[in-house]
């Protein structure tokens, strides 16, 4: 309970993913199909299984918000995956040892840290499918080796067709994720070794293991909720704007108000500048903000990955310009002035 | 033959000292220089002692009237606040130690006793060595360091003590009905209605319960002869239980009957209403761990955990229990279980139907109090775990656990030691006085003033570090051109003037709030003759403090007004003195009748 008691917050977790899985589903429930291509996901964006965004569309048409419907689908997955293992190794090795896997797995720093920093929840879903299929082979062919070699062939195979590729953060954690499973079932060996006879040794096993991973794997959480998509990705899906609004239409000499929301989802190298201005039709500017990104204080160097940071402007517009005004923001290197640019190309987002 | 048995002495021995040196990281923090005035209570704890010890060196052996609360306008604190807490810390205090010294050492005693209690509760069941590692889950519990650390809140921490010690004495008085049980079990009681009477509260039915748990003779399946065996068996605790209210009367009795005439409102609505605070099911497990105040919403600084370590080791303690052969073990564990599931389930917004339905459940003012509870089962069935046979050695394994709990809190053993701002400290009328005004905490009414007072003019006094040697509002009296007022004497609940006035109808206001208990007596111009008595209800009140006003006759007098026991606090006393009593005298008959059945 305590591995996954921490996603039942009300909110969302500073993820290095963001709010893609969130988008994703929005986007799934859209236009629900069996292998699709999520449309926010780090680059390139490959035909997968809606997983985490099926079964959190059982939740959602169940009457639960899209975000609680995200965190207890990822709940459900670590739980079946927990099970799975312990129904695997437990049939291989006996009760206990199988307990000492399944908590291996549900403790080891890789599940945490997906579970909790980085945010590829679709993963367990992969997993507790691993597992239940092991045991599902087991089952069918005894406690012999062949089928556990068959089972880790396959899913070996499985993984070096799907990490071709990929990007290396993906395919990092997908290895990490791999690991973690092949390691439980080295866990459970051992403890069988070690003659585990009662659940203390497997559960004091993982209280110390959890006092040393918990503390630096626990979540930050977010008291924010986004639209259902972005306003715009900016980089390689490395500064997003999550939401933006303005006080009123631009108009000539009514200060406008901006409020935006963003979020970087890698740590930043450079501290972007932030700009809003108002143009006419021919481009010319009658109003101008630039500033630093997250002010003096916080720039976007030192913001965390996942972290929501508001800013908010307040823009003069010049009284003599024309009626006919729109509203661009964007963000651009200091020294260089060279703007970046959105995932679409673009090198500004027109906000009205 | 001799060294052996010495050795034999000393191995048994070796769990407790163990377990002290185990404490020794829990103390630290307590006694390193400088004071925790941020966190919650502190500054509270040092007030309450400074403000019994004021009413001490006045004079009163309880007293339950502080004068300078409420910016001097008084409030019968100790009248409805459980003092044994407060109590000890004044004795160390008594003992040559500063106030915030002597909230710290209170701190300290609280974890050396309660660890005991534990020890002394399990011991019989399972085992010294298990029962001392239940003593360490039970101190280094996340909650127990958060109400010491971070709430600083001395009575409820103390309470800790109390906890396994009315279930030991419930235990004992059920399965070995001795006197010393009896009183046991008596004394264990009034010392948790004293220390606590919200966690008395709290308690009572959990007590209750393990009363029937233990003294249940048969199965599932009640038949006529296990009801009457079950009433046999308890009776001795039942008079244990009623021992206990009859030793702690004195306070409880006048605190429930007279806890109406203050401002509820102030210690239950607003900031103070439950529904804020109910934990989120996260925060049970969460890590997380900061200092603050416990705030509406999920996003609270300071932590509501349950705990990692104690939780998995609680868990496999339930193994270990549900396959013991030890009946009484086993139903002593499972049923604390079940309170600390029922506990933690209390705190969170999914229990907010009981909290509305159930009398007695919203007593608690903050849901997560329940708390204490669930470390209270968790710590028993740590237990378990540490008892549970199999190829390690007993001591190595309680050894081991013992490690891993001090691991699993080792982050938390910290205070946030600071200097005092001006508002906090040192410790005396001034800053008590700032205090008051700058967080509008102590500043308690009772129900006969219309408004709560911000500022006065005895705190403008007090604040310049001046004393204040009268409790007369000389405003009043400068007003009235037919009366004239002469101090005499004044000690904190009671003040002795000279007055004249010159026309019938004259009113004298004294800077007290008015409660039940104020009682005026006036004397001939000598002060030798009485002549009137006024109650509390002959008195009046000038708003909009509610402030006692006496109306005095015509002509030269002495007038002496004292805050005296009610009706309530003298029955209070007497059943207590007769509890008292009943000890001593049960005590010897008991012991006669030892001696003449050993003759």
């Amino acid at each position: 309970m305590p591995a996954w008691a921490l996603l039942t917050y009300p909110g969302w977790l500073e993820l290095a993913v963001g709010f893609f899985p969130y988008y994703n589903l929005h986007a799934w429930l859209e236009h629900p199909t069996l292998v699709w291509h999520p449309p926010y996901a780090l680059p390139p964006a490959r035909p997968a299984l809606p997983l985490p965004e099926g079964p959190a569309a059982v939740l959602v048409s169940l009457g639960m918000d899209p975000l609680a419907a995200l965190r207890w689908a990822t709940v459900l997955a670590l739980v079946l995956g927990t099970v799975g293992i312990f129904l695997w190794q437990g049939r291989r090795w006996g009760a206990w040892p199988g307990l000492a896997a399944a908590l291996f797995w549900l403790y080891a720093p890789g599940t945490l840290a997906n579970a909790y920093r980085v945010g590829f929840w679709g993963q367990f879903w992969v997993w507790a499918g691993v597992a239940w299929g092991l045991w599902l082979l087991a089952r069918r062919w005894g406690r012999g080796e062949i089928p556990h070699w068959l089972g880790g062939g396959a899913f070996l195979a499985a993984w070096a067709v799907r990490a071709v590729d990929l990007p290396a953060q993906t395919a990092i954690w997908w290895g990490v994720g791999g690991v973690t499973l092949i390691a439980a079932a080295f866990v459970g060996r051992v403890a069988h070794g070690l003659r585990f006879r009662s659940p203390v040794p497997a559960l004091a096993a993982t209280a110390l293991a959890a006092v040393l991973v918990v503390p630096w794997a626990q979540p930050r959480y977010v008291a924010y909720t986004p639209p259902a998509r972005p306003v715009a990705i900016f980089g390689a899906a490395d500064v997003v704007l999550l939401d933006a609004s303005v006080s009123a239409d631009p108009a000539p000499g009514i200060p406008l108000q901006v409020h935006t929301s963003w979020q970087v989802l890698r740590p930043q190298t450079t501290d972007w500048t932030f700009f809003v201005q108002v143009l006419d039709e021919t481009n010319r500017i009658w109003g101008q903000y630039d500033g630093p990104l997250g002010g003096v204080e916080r720039p976007t160097t030192r913001w965390r990955v996942g972290e929501v940071r508001e800013e908010g402007v307040i823009l003069p517009v010049a009284a003599d310009a024309p009626p006919r005004l729109r509203l661009i923001l964007g963000l651009y290197e200091r020294t260089t002035l060279q703007r970046l640019t959105t995932q679409d190309g673009r090198d500004h987002v027109a906000i009205r | 033959m001799w060294q052996s048995a010495r050795l034999g002495r000393v191995r048994a021995h070796m769990p407790v000292v163990l377990l002290l040196l185990a404490l020794v990281p829990a103390i630290l923090p307590f006694l390193t220089p400088g004071y925790f005035w941020n966190a919650n209570d502190a500054r509270h704890d040092a007030y309450f002692i400074f403000e019994y010890d004021r009413g001490l060196r006045f004079g009163d052996w309880y007293p339950r009237w502080s004068p300078d609360f409420t910016f001097g306008y008084g409030y019968p604190f100790f009248n409805i606040y459980a003092p044994l807490a407060v109590q000890v810390g004044e004795a160390f205090h008594l003992l040559g130690l500063g106030f915030t010294q002597a909230v710290e050492m209170v701190f300290v005693l609280s974890i050396v006793l309660s660890a005991l209690a534990m020890y002394g509760f399990l011991r019989g069941l399972v085992g010294r060595v298990a029962a001392a590692v239940s003593a360490v889950a039970y101190v280094y519990a996340p909650y127990h360091l958060f109400d010491m650390y971070q709430r600083a809140a001395m009575a409820e921490s103390f309470a800790f003590v109390w906890l396994p010690l009315v279930l030991w004495g419930v235990r004992s008085s059920v399965t070995r009905p001795r006197w010393a049980s009896v009183v046991g079990l008596g004394v264990a009681y009034a010392g948790l209605m004293l220390t606590s009477n919200l966690v008395a509260v709290l308690f009572t039915p959990v007590v209750v319960g393990y009363v029937l748990v233990v003294a249940w003779p048969g199965g599932a399946l009640p038949r006529a002869r296990d009801v009457w065996v079950l009433v046999r068996r308890v009776i001795p605790t039942a008079v244990g239980g009623l021992l206990g209210l009859g030793l702690s009367a004195w306070f409880w009795l006048p605190a429930l009957l007279e806890f109406k005439y203050v401002n509820q409102e102030q210690w239950y609505g607003g900031y103070y209403d439950y529904r804020l605070h109910f934990v989120y099911f996260f925060q049970l497990f969460s890590p997380h761990w900061g200092f603050g105040i416990s705030v509406p919403g999920p996003d609270d600084v300071i932590s509501y955990q349950v705990g990692l370590v104690p939780y998995l080791l609680a868990l496999a303690g339930a193994w270990s229990v549900c396959r013991t052969t030890r009946a009484l073990w086993r139903r002593t564990a499972l049923y604390l279980a079940l309170v600390a599931v029922v506990a933690a389930f209390l705190t969170t917004g999914a229990s907010a139907w009981v909290w509305e339905r159930v009398p007695g459940v919203s007593f608690a003012q903050f849901p997560w109090r329940y708390l204490m509870l669930t470390v209270l089962g968790m710590a028993v069935l740590v237990a378990g775990a540490a008892s549970g046979g199999g190829r390690v050695p007993p001591w190595l394994r309680g050894g081991m656990l013992a490690l891993l709990l001090l691991l699993g809190s080792a982050a938390y053993l910290k205070v946030e030691v600071v200097d005092p701002l001006p508002e906090q400290g040192p410790v005396g009328l001034p800053a008590l006085m700032r205090f008051q005004a700058s967080e509008n905490e102590m500043t308690g009414v009772t129900i006969f003033a219309r408004e709560v007072p911000r500022w006065s003019g005895l705190a403008e006094i007090m604040v310049r570090g001046e004393d204040v040697p009268t409790r007369v509002e000389f405003g009043h009296v400068q007003a009235d051109p037919f009366l004239e007022v002469q101090l005499l004497e004044y000690g904190g609940s009671w003040e002795r003037i000279r007055f004249e006035a010159q026309r019938p109808g004259r009113k004298i206001v004294f800077n007290l709030q008015m409660y039940p208990g104020w009682t005026a007596y006036i004397y001939d111009e000598t002060g030798t003759t009485l002549q009137q008595v006024l109650s509390w209800q002959e008195l009046t009140v000038t708003d909009p403090y509610g402030l006692v006003t006496v109306p005095v006759p015509e002509g030269r007098h002495v007038l002496l007004l004292r805050f005296e026991d009610t009706l309530p606090r003298r029955v209070g006393k007497g059943i207590s003195l007769g509890a008292l009593l009943g000890v001593v005298l049960g005590g010897l008959i008991f012991r006669s009748r030892h001696a003449m059945r050993d003759a």
